[in-house]
């Protein structure tokens, strides 16, 4: 049995939980507790330990997903989820109002694990922004000496977070698609 | 001339869909033809039906020097001398059809010029140079002539006076605002598609330095960025964009927003081969495997919208080495593609 990670990170309400269910083949377990501080004004409940959703490839191979807590206070979580992943999708809200200081905060989180692997970054909630400032993204990713792909995406649309997952694995291998595209038969 | 093609010994669904991609996509490589006898068969050699079938071309072949091409479909292919049977491995693709009929059309030409033994190896190498001279030739278009050109002329203009301009092409109006990095237009996002047929030079479109912000009607804005890809593509419409040098380096600086841009084929793979370390359009064509004109489609695009550079000093090229997972990769991607 092959088994393989997948870790989805970010700020606290950039839809990490619902992307990973918009693509889990199994109902997506979740440790959601009643939000209490600041947060509660986002949303009625957050994640506090981890989200856990599965794509099954076939009777030999699985990728587990895992969504970590958006919360720096959980952010001990953060490194154990990632042990052994393959990859890191980072979900960032554009509607929020200090963008740079997340993707910071998350990159320099990661940081040793995106030197070993690979990141793509997906920016949320663009609808609810008044523009996304792709200067300013391009301009903090190069201050981390990151050339990652970053894509406008809907956490509640499958295409969408399937070209992240797609983006990240040809990020690792960018020679895989061919061989597989277009299928005929 | 399209090949004329018989398809047998193969289960009806990919009966149905080599058809199906026969008859749209692959129209110009083959046509199917009931009368005999054609000068392709494509065969699947997995069954019995299809061993026997293979069995006997290959005897005709060594007796008579039969001048019909085999396409042999196949889970593992055989050792094969047989310059006329062409296998591919299954799952096939349309591009390793189109390129299997490139093939063939190179070996009937040069069968005719000459009766010398092909070698399997410079088969391949004259393969790619015909696909590479049709794209130049053929399949290639002058972006200056199409509204991908009078773009990049209205994006210098804005940028180096520091103003609006609009360009104004028939009853449809652009405004190119270098300044905010914005693009208005006078109409939906989807009529640009039209507007990308036409050739276009400086009478039929017009740049004049204005403002659309006077005009009645409400103008549509998105980043100059996504306008410059979107229209280089919809102008290329998979032809090969002329004065693209294929061996100079360049490097992606940034991707394109592909969930939301057009997306151009490969753009994923390209992009991150790309980001990784600058290659020339032939290295990445051949690290790819992919045909040269997605590449030149995809750098000519990334160039307009500013998300690649040329390589002015001579770079060292890495060579990509394959992942050890890329077995799990490949059922992760084909997974994702299905879903």
């Amino acid at each position: 049995m092959q088994q393989y990670k997948i870790i989805f990170s970010g700020s606290v309400g950039a839809g990490k939980s619902t992307a990973i269910k918009v693509i889990s083949d199994i109902e997506v377990v979740a440790t959601e507790a009643r939000a209490s501080d600041h947060i509660q004004k986002m949303k009625e409940s957050t994640t506090v330990a981890m989200d856990y959703g599965r794509i099954n490839l076939d009777a030999e191979t699985t990728v587990h997903l895992y969504g970590t807590p958006g919360q720096e206070r959980f952010s001990f979580m953060w490194e154990i989820l990632a042990q052994g992943a393959l990859g890191l999708v980072l979900l960032i809200d554009c509607s929020a109002t200090a963008i740079k200081t997340d993707i910071n905060r998350y990159l320099a989180a990661f940081k040793d694990f995106i030197k070993e692997n690979a990141v793509v970054i997906g920016l949320t909630r663009s609808d609810l922004s008044t523009g996304i400032d792709w200067e300013m993204i391009y301009d903090t990713l190069a201050e981390n000496d990151i050339s990652a792909p970053v894509f406008e995406v809907d956490a509640r649309n499958k295409t969408d977070i399937n070209m992240l997952v797609e983006a990240l694995v040809l990020s690792i291998d960018p020679t895989i698609d061919s061989t597989i595209n277009p299928v005929v038969t | 001339m399209p090949l004329s093609v018989q398809l047998l010994a193969m289960s009806q669904s990919s009966q149905r869909n080599i058809s199906g991609f026969i008859k749209t996509k692959g129209k110009t490589y083959f046509s199917i033809s009931d009368s005999q006898p054609t000068q392709v068969i494509i065969l699947d050699i997995d069954n019995q039906e299809g061993k026997k079938l293979l069995l006997e071309h290959q005897t005709k072949q060594n007796i008579t020097k039969d001048s019909i091409k085999i396409i042999a479909l196949t889970l593992s292919p055989l050792k094969t001398s047989c310059s006329s049977i062409i296998q591919i491995q299954k799952p096939i693709t349309s591009i390793e059809l189109i390129r299997a009929a490139e093939k063939i059309r190179l070996l009937i030409s040069n069968s005719q010029a000459q009766s010398s033994k092909i070698n399997k190896h410079i088969i391949r190498e004259e393969t790619s140079e015909v696909i590479s001279k049709n794209s130049d030739a053929t399949q290639s278009y002058e972006p200056s002539g199409t509204l991908q050109g009078m773009l990049r002329k209205a994006v210098q203009l804005s940028d180096k006076e520091k103003t609006s301009v609009v360009l104004h092409i028939q009853n449809y109006r652009i405004e190119i605002n270098a300044s905010n990095n914005l693009a208005y237009l006078s109409f939906p996002k989807n009529r640009l598609r039209n507007l990308c047929y036409y050739p276009l030079n400086t009478s039929t479109c017009l740049i004049k330095k204005e403002s659309l912000k006077n005009a009645s009607e409400e103008c549509i804005s998105l980043s100059i960025a996504e306008l410059s890809w979107n229209t280089a593509l919809l102008c290329a419409r998979g032809r090969s964009p002329k004065n693209l040098d294929n061996e100079s380096t360049y490097q992606l600086k940034r991707w394109p927003n592909l969930t939301r841009w057009l997306p151009s084929n490969y753009a994923l793979s390209i992009a991150s081969l790309w980001t990784k370390a600058p290659y020339s359009i032939t290295a990445i064509s051949q690290q790819l495997d992919i045909p040269i004109t997605d590449v030149r489609c995809f750098i000519s695009a990334a160039l307009d919208s500013h998300l690649a550079i040329i390589c002015k000093e001579a770079c060292e090229v890495i060579p990509f080495k394959t992942h050890n997972n890329s077995s799990l990769f490949k059922k992760l991607l084909n997974h994702l593609k299905r879903a």
